[in-house]
């Protein structure tokens, strides 16, 4: 779950939250305007393209990427957890 | 008749009381009410000292608050200055600065960044929070004033003495040399445009008007001024539904939007992830767009899908608002075929002058379009060199001096002698709809200290949109990253300004006349 917050993370302020020393997981990411509409579908294309996942349009929306939090939660049950070896 | 933007709320609110004149989220606030609340802040803002042609700046996110402090800016008789939410707070700093702003209506969540705005000489000097916060604590050297004592304030009338060559709001755009410059729009020039737009899309009380674009973008000119115009009410999308293409169409669809007015790229955007097919358009009657170019495949697709609407383009510079407006009816086979910008509108006039000063009225012939009329603004804030240039005589006009604005686009004209754009003559290119100056975005990187050179190039992609490249040169010896960067010009210029690829590079190609060859940088894999 960690590994997945830190790599959402890293991906955000890498591509956006450019002037924030950090981003928390409970960082408003609509509201503040860190994330535009542009934002979004990139985000979304970082997201299928790293995790392996596919995102339907109507997951696309506010509740699933609000806050760092909500997106790996998001992330997290849409994919499988590994098998302990 | 109305000849002051106050006026046409004056006008309509008794007319249509009891009528929704905003909807917002779960809110919303009749004409009647929006009539008196703006009287009362109106006149707190005399009683603050706030006097005749001052200009009051409005720091809000799209709220009603905001439409609010429009019409309660108008009626003292001062010039609203829409600054953008989500823009750098140096960039905000500038702004107030430049057009001398000593009063913010904003809100709580705001005032971290007003702080950090007013750090540096500004003449603001007190906040009107249009919220209820608690507590709120006043960054050093300003005045905090609360919602409470708007709310306790007359809510007569107050005398307009306003006349319609007066200014009513300054519009900021990106500035070719680093700072933004004030577009100054009188009551007159406002008019010009609202009474055209109002009878050409024929508003009607029993409209439900969007409000998408940014107050500090000219479309949200059309949308509240015609909605007030009309008594329609008028629905901003709030700022989470309109990043989410799914939602926003939902927002269309559940709020009966009847006319909706935007950028292109918001369409696209629905078109590719807002699962259109869920929702019921039909009452979207009229759909206008403006800003940039209408990729010409993403139009049919959307045409397909709301066959019933009327599709407009519409064409104009901030300095004018729109000039020229073309109803789409076919699109053209050939999908490389740009939709024209079309025709001038009633009572605005354009032409165009090639490179012989010759007046373009043939199909073969190329020039800059000019725009004449009581639609072209007043000059840019303070700046009389930039204003001069641009702003000039009318070149066939030998008698008296009649103000044209040179709008800097190439264009041509078909056949049925609708203008049809080609290209800039300078470094102004569109993103998002939004105008950009490469050199600002060039002076914000110099602005580095370990950055020597820079160039931004816009490019598209494979779907047409247009991104942004910066090619940037380190001091000898330092090594930077892109990261870094982006990072630095987020200080200084608004999100959608920050090139989307910055490539390090040891030398910049030149022309040879010295100057930086974007060509060459543009066309480099």
């Amino acid at each position: 779950m960690n590994e997945i917050q830190d790599q959402i993370k890293n991906y955000i302020v890498t591509k956006f939250a450019f002037d924030r020393s950090a981003l928390n997981p409970d960082d408003d990411l609509l509201n503040q305007g860190i994330v535009d509409s542009m934002g979004i579908l990139q985000l979304v294309n970082y997201i299928e393209e790293n995790f392996g996942i596919h995102i339907d349009d109507e997951e696309i929306n506010p509740d699933n990427f609000r806050t760092l939090k909500a997106l790996t939660d998001f992330v997290s049950q849409k994919k499988p957890a590994p098998q302990a070896a | 008749m109305a000849y002051v933007l106050p006026q046409l709320l004056i006008e309509t609110a008794p007319r249509f009381p009891e009528k929704d004149a905003v909807v917002f989220q779960e809110e919303k606030i009749s004409y009647a009410q929006l009539d008196e609340v703006s009287n009362r802040l109106a006149h707190v803002l005399k009683q603050s000292g706030v006097r005749r042609g001052d200009r009051v700046g409005i720091y809000l996110n799209k709220s009603i608050a905001s439409i609010v402090s429009i019409f309660g800016i108008l009626k003292a008789d001062a010039v609203y200055v829409p600054l953008d939410p989500f823009a750098p707070v140096k960039r905000l700093g500038y702004i107030i600065k430049n057009c001398g702003i000593e009063c913010l209506l904003s809100a709580a969540n705001k005032l971290e960044s007003i702080a950090a705005m007013v750090a540096e000489n500004s003449p603001l000097q007190r906040v009107i929070l249009t919220d209820h916060p608690p507590n709120p604590a006043a960054p050093a050297g300003l005045e905090i004033m609360g919602w409470e004592q708007v709310l306790q304030a007359s809510s007569a009338a107050p005398e307009i003495k306003s006349i319609e060559t007066d200014l009513a709001y300054i519009l900021y755009t990106s500035g070719s040399t680093g700072d933004p410059k004030g577009v100054m729009i009188s009551q007159l020039n406002a008019f010009t445009f609202i009474n055209w737009a109002h009878d050409a899309i024929k508003v009607r009380a029993d409209d439900r008007v969007s409000n998408h674009a940014p107050l500090h973008f000219d479309l949200s000119i059309f949308d509240i001024f015609a909605a007030v115009k009309a008594g329609a009410t008028l629905c901003p999308v709030p700022t989470d539904i309109a990043k989410f293409p799914g939602k926003l169409a939902e927002f269309i669809a559940r709020q009966k939007i009847s006319i909706w007015y935007s950028v292109p790229s918001a369409w696209v955007l629905m078109l590719s992830h807002g699962q259109m097919e869920k929702f019921d358009f039909s009452p979207l009657r009229t759909i206008i767009f403006a800003g940039e170019v209408f990729p010409t495949k993403h139009l049919r697709r959307l045409m397909e899908k709301i066959p019933h609407a009327e599709y407009f383009n519409w064409y104009g510079p901030t300095e004018t608002n729109v000039i020229t407006s073309y109803q789409v009816r076919e699109l053209p086979r050939d999908p490389g075929q740009p939709i024209p910008i079309g025709k001038a509108c009633n009572n605005m006039e354009v032409f165009a002058i090639d490179d012989k000063d010759r007046l373009v009225t043939a199909a073969e012939m190329e020039g800059e379009l000019l725009g004449r009329g009581s639609g072209v603004a007043q000059g840019y804030w303070n700046d009389v060199a930039k204003t001069a240039a641009l702003f000039v005589r009318n070149p066939l006009q030998p008698h008296y001096h009649d103000r044209c604005y040179r709008t800097g686009d190439l264009v041509k004209m078909d056949a049925e002698g609708n203008y049809i754009y080609l290209s800039r003559r300078d470094h102004q290119v569109k993103v998002q709809g939004y105008r950009v100056e490469l050199g600002e975005i060039e002076a914000a990187l110099l602005n580095h200290e370990e950055v020597e050179e820079a160039a931004v190039v816009a490019l598209q992609n494979g779907e047409q949109v247009t991104y942004l490249k910066a090619f940037v040169v380190p001091r000898h010896g330092r090594t930077l990253s892109s990261v870094d960067l982006m990072r630095h010009c987020a200080r200084y210029v608004p999100k959608y300004m920050i090139p989307e690829v910055v490539e390090i590079r040891e030398s910049l190609p030149k022309t040879s006349t010295g100057k930086t060859d974007k060509k060459l940088l543009a066309a480099s894999v």
